[in-house]
């Protein structure tokens, strides 16, 4: 080939090897590709163009011998600029072949391939991308013909990239879904599969443009939600099923203890009366046992109290939350529990307490019951001492009331917050109420409770945490 | 004192032994007429005034949780016939439901008796009655 014509190309390093190896001819794009001048050029080994790697693995040679044999070798492969830098290259080198067919010499022809490298590798990790993806990822063209159809596609609606391609995406998964123009961000909507299936997808629709801003077509990308919409529809109906359940149990056990009393009222009433008209003439035994239905009657009476005021803690589906300073809370209940205090002479130190969020007759409730329960389990002829502190944990605060009293079995710390538990002999009046309302409060606020002993005689702590409001004080409290 | 007439409607029959009771504890000189359920408390007060026999009563003690028809539905009728106006009546009722007090409220009522637990307590209706009566004429 004319060197007048080699010799300007730019765009190819185009030049002349030896049989030894040795670069013989130089062109434009040699300085353009290469970076090498005419001079620095001619009279090198051509080994100096390839890596290291390839020197070591002898790839010069190679490619010579090939061309020899072949006429002509073409590779894909990575050679050093005169900078050290490397390029991908697209070359061929043909062998120049004398009289007798033995080659005389070479010429090699480069193209720097480094672009069209990275974008082939770009476009392998799309293509890999889209494969892999568990959405369903259709291209479709401006007017919504399926151009692409990828495997979760497939798998979703049951067409083939093969069936899908070329046909209207409308016509395929439903009207619903078809590239209208508008983008759509995860809309939901149904679609229809193969089978005709109805499947909830979540779709996304966004225009692809080129540089120029030409709308070439729309990605058009589902989500299955079939199962997230399954799990949300079973959670609500859990929820609404407890909600049902619960207010039929609140309102059972309010309708059971209203309707409980009046028969109990009956056989009270009329016993007093029958005492009243006949005390004495009926004989001791029948005074004694008219006695025993009094007292029997009237305990059932307490008990079906317990629970009405068991089953009242929470009739109220939504909790009157406002911030309560269960300091003021405490002074009131103290003063509702004024004669226990004075009989007992009890001697109950309460440090600063903090302000919660919460329903202020329930933490009412809450305290009076703790704290009446702490007088009546005392220890004989001492007077009780009771303290209640408080503590701010991570989020929460931790108020203690801890007496001297009779404590319990730890085996029963327990057992004390179930509904009619009672851990103490019928010296000690109760009905086993009081804390199964204590502990359905604070659960209700959204804190626990537990109670600790060190055994009988031993005192005893009750603990319960309430959350925090947000912006008190978190330091520790105490005086 | 003259002789009340009285219309209880009262399903419990121990209760009305109790209202007796209360009422001979006060030496209330009375006339009791019992009706045991909601309809035929209805029923009684449509027929009062038909029949010459039968006179209006000076007070109703009206029970709320009747059969058949409930004791507001009772007090109802009682206060649309043409008599029953201004005659006083008295709840006498177990239930301490707010919903409950507020449905016969309106309606017009002289007192909400809540049935005590005990004997004693129950006595009291006889003063209640007293004092109804006693205001009603002053």
């Amino acid at each position: 080939m004319p060197d007048r014509l080699i010799r300007p190309v730019r765009d190819y390093a185009i030049f002349v090897i030896d049989t030894n190896g040795m670069l013989a001819s130089w062109n434009e794009g040699v300085g353009c590709i290469l970076g090498y001048t005419e001079q620095e050029f001619l009279g090198q080994r051509a080994s100096m163009l390839f890596t290291p790697e390839d020197n070591l693995g002898d790839a010069p040679r190679q490619e010579m011998e090939q061309a020899a044999r072949e006429g002509c070798a073409s590779d894909l492969r990575w050679h050093l600029r005169k900078d050290g830098s490397r390029f991908f290259c697209d070359g061929v080198l043909t062998a120049i072949r004398g009289e007798e067919g033995e080659p005389t010499g070479y010429t090699k022809i480069m193209r720097d391939a480094t672009a069209r490298l990275a974008m082939e590798q770009q476009a392998a990790h799309y293509a890999a991308l889209v494969a892999s993806s568990h959405d369903a990822i259709a291209g479709v063209t401006p007017k919504g013909m399926v151009m692409s159809w990828n495997p979760a596609a497939e798998r979703m609606f049951g067409y083939t990239a093969a069936e899908a391609t070329g046909k209207p995406l409308s016509r395929l998964v439903g009207p619903e879904s078809a590239a209208a123009g508008e983008p759509v961000v995860g809309k939901e909507t149904v679609c229809l599969t193969k089978d005709g299936q109805a499947l909830h997808v979540s779709v996304t629709l966004s225009p692809i443009r080129e540089a120029s801003g030409l709308l070439t077509g729309y990605s058009a990308i589902f989500r299955d939600i079939e199962e997230r919409r399954r799990a949300e529809q079973l959670m609500a109906a859990q929820a609404r099923e407890l909600h049902r359940s619960n207010d039929e149990l609140q309102a059972f056990a309010y309708t059971a203890s209203h309707d409980l009393q009046e028969p109990i009222r009956t056989v009270v009433s009329l016993t007093q009366l029958l005492a009243r008209n006949h005390s004495g003439s009926l004989g001791a035994e029948t005074d004694g046992m008219i006695s025993l239905i009094l007292e029997a009657a009237n305990r059932m009476s307490k008990l079906v109290r317990g629970l009405l005021d068991y089953s009242r803690v929470g009739a109220e589906p939504e909790l009157r939350r406002q911030p309560v300073n269960l300091q003021d809370t405490i002074k009131t209940t103290l003063q509702a529990l004024d004669f226990a205090i004075r009989d007992s002479e009890a001697v109950i130190r309460h440090h600063d307490l903090p302000t919660v969020l919460a329903d202020e007759h329930e933490m009412h409730q809450l305290l009076q019951n703790l704290l009446s329960n702490a007088l009546k389990y005392r220890s004989r002829g001492e007077p009780p001492r009771i303290d209640v502190e408080a503590s701010r944990q991570a989020g929460e605060w931790l108020i203690t009331i801890r007496d001297d009293g009779l404590g319990f079995d730890p085996r029963h710390a327990e057992h004390i917050f179930g509904i009619f538990k009672r851990v103490h002999g019928q010296r000690y009046p109760g009905t086993g109420i009081g804390l199964a309302i204590c502990r359905k409060i604070v659960e209700r606020h959204g804190g626990r409770i537990w109670a600790e002993s060190e055994g009988h005689g031993r005192g005893a702590a009750f603990h319960f945490t309430l959350p925090a409001l947000a912006d008190s004080p978190g330091a520790e409290s105490g005086s | 004192m003259k002789t009340l007439r009285i219309l209880l409607a009262e399903d419990n029959p121990a209760d009305v032994i109790l209202v007796r009771h209360a009422l001979e504890e006060h030496r209330i000189s009375h006339e009791l007429r019992v009706v045991t359920d909601g309809l035929d408390a209805i029923e009684f007060v449509a027929s009062i005034g038909q029949a010459q026999s039968l006179d209006w009563p000076d007070i109703l003690l009206l029970d709320l949780n009747l059969p058949r028809a409930d004791g507001s539905e009772v007090l109802r009728a009682f206060r649309e016939h043409p008599q029953g106006g201004a005659t006083p009546v008295i709840v006498v009722t177990s239930s301490a439901a707010k919903a409950d007090r507020q449905r016969v409220e309106p309606l017009g009522i002289s007192r909400y008796f809540q049935k005590p637990v005990d004997f004693d307590g129950f006595m009291r209706l006889g003063a209640v009655v007293k004092e109804v009566v006693s205001g009603s004429h002053a």
